[in-house]
């Protein structure tokens, strides 16, 4: 019972100081959020690929990653989200507007919702079509097997795998290859992370796959969030140095 | 007000959550009913996705789009599917059987795949990625472990291999806490983030 | 154009000399300012006319060899220059200012200065014999007829005033009468905008636009099928003279106003006058040197001159500009009725020979595993030693007594099946064989008929499984159900915390994440064990190292460890040495990319090398 008091304690804390870094990061960078900030090379190519499939009048083609049946998404699910609503916009008046794919329930709505509400700020509701937020599938290969034939769009300009990505993952991402299709994936997974560094795909490991909106420029939220995130794990090397310290020294067993 | 009420809601939420986990027993049967919630609106949404889904691919079949084949076979092995569980029940035997003997050969193919795949971007990732530290570090590693997975040197029992061995397995230990770490502060920062109203996943 | 004082004919602006009859343009020519001629009063007029003539007797010689080398019309020229200065009157001589007097003095002397242009008048008078002077007249008429026509045509196609329209009949433009008298059968859709051009051709495209989208949006099904069958440069290569007549047209205007006309329209000019040129008559020749050095360069495209304007092309340029602008306005329509329609994508080019390593690589697979599940017997497995979490897990399966409560947690996908029941048939046999009671569970529906599948393959009767619904959320809510009673927990299974040993049998690193972080806190480090594929053993170690696991197994090497750790047969169906030869194969194939990249390298510095 003291183990989870401390316990408790001890996450609240970590919670208070993630508040107050967050709080002090959108206070200092208020006027210049994205100053300064450490971006992830993959998504600012992201940007690129959205101008250049937008120019070219190709489609781009986002995976958001998968999720457990009839679960609330996580917020790695999440990650892919920032960059649907940026390519969206993007794609509003796009000769091929964007298509998102998730395999959960949850994230296919929620893409859904994304896609349907940029169309209404275009004021262009009429090009919507349920069919730029689908489900691909409600189970991790079902996700895959809906996943690869978009991925083989001939219209493809890109993909993007974002969010919870398992290992298989890499059949789309060989499948881009062979079509010469730049790709870029991001994923919590540690062993999807390792598998797709093998392929060509430009790659966001660890956080930076959470960090979307950040890199695109498009919420500043999202930019405070990554400076309160280095100020955090500042924070942690130093808790981790500290406790090392302390068990050699014996004073921590 | 249409864009705030979302806000405060999923707010409301978060913090409710919070505050049953660290109170406890007061708030168990507030959040036992929270949850009960959660899981029924998560388990809609998937309905609704499904829904969507067999109206697309129905739409396809209308109108004759490209690959309305798979459409096709997609929406006939829905309803064979979704029927037969009604008819039979999830319990009965033949009917997970049936169920299996359809899946497993698929997914299992679809792994195997992958595996092939795999093989063949090994032999790639130095030709597309070049020589760089996080390729060395990768080839590298993949070699030692790959060896040390065949089990070849364990079974020679040299104790001094078998220390390093041991040690070398617990390497992958240090990277994947500090992804860990990493993804855990980026998690929680953004859950953070969606209970101040900051992000709002929902869209516009 | 000037009047000739002489035989009344019309001259260019810029000529000096008649061309018609060779008389001096004298009284046209104005100099301004001359009035002031001071400063030509330099030296007394006997030093001039001394220095003239010491200049005449000079340049005497070499006029004369300019004279031979030069055509008879220069030497006309000379000739005919001295003989327009004699034939002058006397009476013109005492009557002219001193000023002209002096120029005119100047002209006979100095040659080259002033009597330049007049001996280029003269060479065309030289030019011209009598049997070739009435076809030049004629010619020449011509021209300017054209040119009149050409400028005729500009204030045509000048946007006029509704009200300055003499002909308009009923309120109706003229301009509107002439297209509905050719397009009778257009007459009632067609509805242009009547707008006042009185501003000039800055403004000439818009209101022409405008009236063409409105034509088109009324006559879209007629000129439909023109406008998809042809391309501007069918619908410039048209055979209709009014076609080319426009294509004439077009640009002069475009000269004007060229920065101001839209681009399709500057396009199809261009096309049109790289499309349409027309033979130039057989005495523009003649006339093109001349011209050319008047600085009247003939524009090939404003000035052809074979054709000759009548009134029927006045109507057909403004219809085909107007027809132009409907099918600009038409293809304007069908884009914007193609919006967010898609375009069909063009076929991408598929690069062949791309996967042909692939596949050769694949196949070389295939045929090593095949072989060895053929012709390699399997190997017995050897005593190794256990990794520490596999220990770790046995400890606490060897406490496990008989009536122990053992939740067993299926969360693994089809495909991952052969490799888990592997690893946790062993296992479920050993708790089996315990006495333990099993209960199984899982949250994915695909768990229903995987655990039935493993059970067949642990050997131990078949039970009942419970399913678990809303992912971590249900995790959550089993974790927090103290008293047992929860909606969201299946029937049948108990609060975690009574259960001596959950076991998880994993494939994916969510899922391990779900039960270790949202149920751990509320449960013992001993309570959770975990059987997992090879791929998640790197994110079990800090769990495990942390505490938050009593042990796990990940991987078939480890499951046959454990198995023989409990004195349990490994499944008969483990292929260990295809596991391994699999293994090989992808060292073999790492150790190909590292040196083909390197022999790659080498290759291109090797390459590089000669050519420093």
């Amino acid at each position: 019972m003291n183990e989870i008091i401390t316990l408790d304690l001890l996450a609240i804390a970590i919670v208070c100081l993630a508040l107050l870094s967050l709080a002090i990061a959108l206070l200092t960078s208020r006027k210049h959020p994205y100053r300064n900030l450490r971006k992830n090379e993959a998504l600012l190519d992201a940007e690129k690929l959205m101008h250049e499939a937008a120019e070219k009048g190709l489609r781009l083609t986002i995976g958001l990653g998968v999720n457990q049946v009839s679960s609330a998404p996580a917020p790695a699910n999440l990650a892919g989200l920032p960059v649907l609503r940026l390519m969206s916009r993007r794609s509003v008046f796009n000769d091929q507007p964007a298509q998102a794919l998730a395999g959960d329930g949850a994230l296919a709505a929620l893409g859904q919702l994304i896609v349907r509400g940029k169309y209404q700020n275009a004021l262009a509701t009429e090009l919507f079509k349920p069919d730029f937020g689908l489900l691909a599938g409600a189970t991790p290969y079902a996700y895959l097997a809906g996943l690869l034939p978009e991925v083989n769009y001939r219209a493809n300009a890109g993909v993007f795998l974002l969010g919870s990505q398992r290992p298989e993952t890499i059949l789309a991402a060989s499948l881009a290859e062979q079509k010469d299709l730049p790709l870029v994936a991001g994923t919590d997974d540690l062993s999807a992370q390792a598998v797709l560094l093998a392929t060509n795909a430009r790659l966001c490991l660890g956080e930076d796959a959470l960090n979307a909106g950040a890199a695109l420029e498009s919420d500043p939220g999202a930019a405070a969030s990554v400076r309160a995130q280095d100020w955090l794990r500042v924070l942690a090397v130093l808790g981790l140095l500290a406790g090392a310290v302390l068990k050699l020294l014996g004073v921590w067993q | 007000m249409k864009k705030t009420i979302p806000i405060l809601v999923a707010a409301a939420a978060a913090l409710f959550i919070l505050a049953a986990l660290i109170l406890g027993e007061p708030l168990a049967g507030w959040l036992e009913i929270v949850l009960n919630w959660a899981v029924i609106v998560a388990s809609a949404a998937l309905l609704v996705a499904i829904a969507t889904l067999i109206l697309t691919h129905l739409r396809n079949i209308v109108r004759g789009k490209r690959g309305f084949i798979f459409s096709i076979i997609l929406i006939s092995t829905f309803l064979v599917s979704f029927i037969g569980a009604l008819v039979f029940g999830v319990d009965n035997s033949a009917y997970l059987r049936w169920v299996a003997a359809i899946q497993l050969p698929l997914e299992t193919s679809l792994l195997g795949l992958a595996a092939l795949v795999m093989t063949a971007a090994a032999l790639q990732i130095f030709r597309s990625r070049g020589w760089s530290l996080l390729t060395l570090t990768f080839g590298i590693s993949a070699l030692v472990f790959l060896v040390i997975s065949l089990g070849l040197l364990q079974a020679l029992n040299i104790p001094v291999l078998t220390t390093v061995i041991n040690y070398l397995q617990r390497l992958p230990m240090i990277g994947a806490r500090g992804l860990l770490i990493g993804i855990g502060i980026g998690a929680l920062l953004m859950g953070l983030r969606v209970v101040l109203g900051l992000e709002r996943p929902w869209g516009e | 154009m000037i009047l000739c004082p002489h035989c009344g004919k019309e001259n260019l602006p810029q000529a000096t000399r008649c061309v018609h009859c060779g008389e001096d343009l004298e009284e046209l020519f104005r100099i301004e300012g001359m009035e002031d001629n001071s400063a030509l009063q330099e030296e007394p007029d006997i030093s001039v006319a001394d220095l003239l003539e010491s200049f005449r007797n000079d340049s005497s010689p070499k006029d004369e060899e300019t004279r031979s080398a030069d055509s008879t019309g220069q030497a006309y020229v000379s000739d005919s220059g001295a003989e327009s200065n004699a034939e002058m009157p006397a009476e013109e001589e005492e009557q002219a200012p001193e000023w002209l007097a002096r120029i005119r003095k100047r002209a006979q002397q100095e040659e080259d200065a002033a009597g330049e242009l007049t001996r280029k008048g003269n060479s065309l008078d030289a030019a011209r014999s009598e049997d070739h002077r009435g076809r030049v007249d004629e010619e020449f008429a011509n021209w300017i007829g054209r040119i009149r026509e050409n400028a005729r045509r500009e204030n045509l196609l000048m946007p006029k005033p509704a009200i300055n329209s003499a002909a308009s009949e009923e309120g109706v433009p003229e301009w509107l009468r002439k297209v509905r008298e050719l397009q009778p059968e257009a007459e009632d859709g067609e509805q242009f905008a009547e707008e006042p051009a009185e501003e000039p051709a800055v403004e000439e495209v818009e209101p022409e636009e405008e009236q063409g989208e409105a034509a088109a949006q009324d006559q879209a099904q007629e000129t439909e099928s023109v406008v998809e069958q042809t391309s501007p440069e069918e619908i410039l290569g048209d055979t209709e003279p009014a076609a080319e007549a426009v294509s004439e047209l077009e640009p002069e205007p475009e000269a004007e106003s060229a920065g101001e006309k839209a681009q399709p329209a500057d396009e199809e000019d261009s096309d049109s006058g790289d499309a349409e040129e027309l033979p130039e008559s057989a005495a523009a020749p003649q006339f093109a040197p001349v011209l050319e050095e008047l600085g009247l360069a003939a524009d090939g495209a404003a000035l052809e001159l074979d054709e000759k304007p009548a009134s029927s092309e006045e109507l057909s340029a403004d219809l085909l500009l107007l027809r132009r602008q409907k099918e600009n306005a038409q293809i304007l329509m069908n884009l914007i009725g193609e919006e967010g329609r898609g375009i069909p994508p063009a076929k991408t080019q598929r690069v062949s020979g791309r996967g042909l390593y692939r596949l050769i690589l694949g196949a070389f697979l295939l045929l090593v595993l095949a072989a060895v599940l053929v012709f390699v017997p399997e190997a017995k497995p050897k005593q190794i030693e256990n990794p520490a979490p596999a220990v770790a897990l046995k400890d606490v399966l060897d406490r496990l007594a008989s009536g122990d409560k053992v939740l067993v947690v299926l969360e693994y996908q089809a495909a991952t099946s052969p490799e888990l029941e592997q690893i946790a048939a062993p296992v479920l046999r050993e708790l089996e064989t315990r006495g333990a009671e099993l209960q199984f569970l899982t949250t994915h529906p695909n768990g229903l008929w995987l655990a039935d599948a493993l059970m067949r393959a642990a050997e131990i009767p078949t039970r009942e499984t419970a399913f678990l619904a809303g992912g971590r959320l249900g995790v959550l809510a089993a974790a927090l159900n103290s008293e047992g009673n929860s909606a969201v927990i299946p029937a049948g299974i108990e609060e975690l915390q009574k259960y001596e040993l959950i076991l998880l049998l994993e494939d994916s690193q969510t899922d391990i994440q779900n039960w270790i972080e949202q149920a751990g806190p509320w449960l013992s480090a001993s309570k959770l064990g975990v059987l997992a594929s090879s791929q998640n053993e790197a994110l079990l170690l800090p769990y495990y190292d942390a505490g938050q696991l009593a042990g796990f197994a990940a991987g078939t090497l480890q499951g046959r460890v454990l198995a023989q750790a409990l004195d349990q047969a490994p499944l008969t169906s483990a292929p260990s040495r295809a596991f391994q030869a699999g293994l090989l194969v992808m060292i073999a194939v790492i150790l190909l990319g590292i040196l083909s990249k390197a022999e790659a390298d080498s290759s291109a510095r090797h390459s590089k090398e000669p050519e420093a």
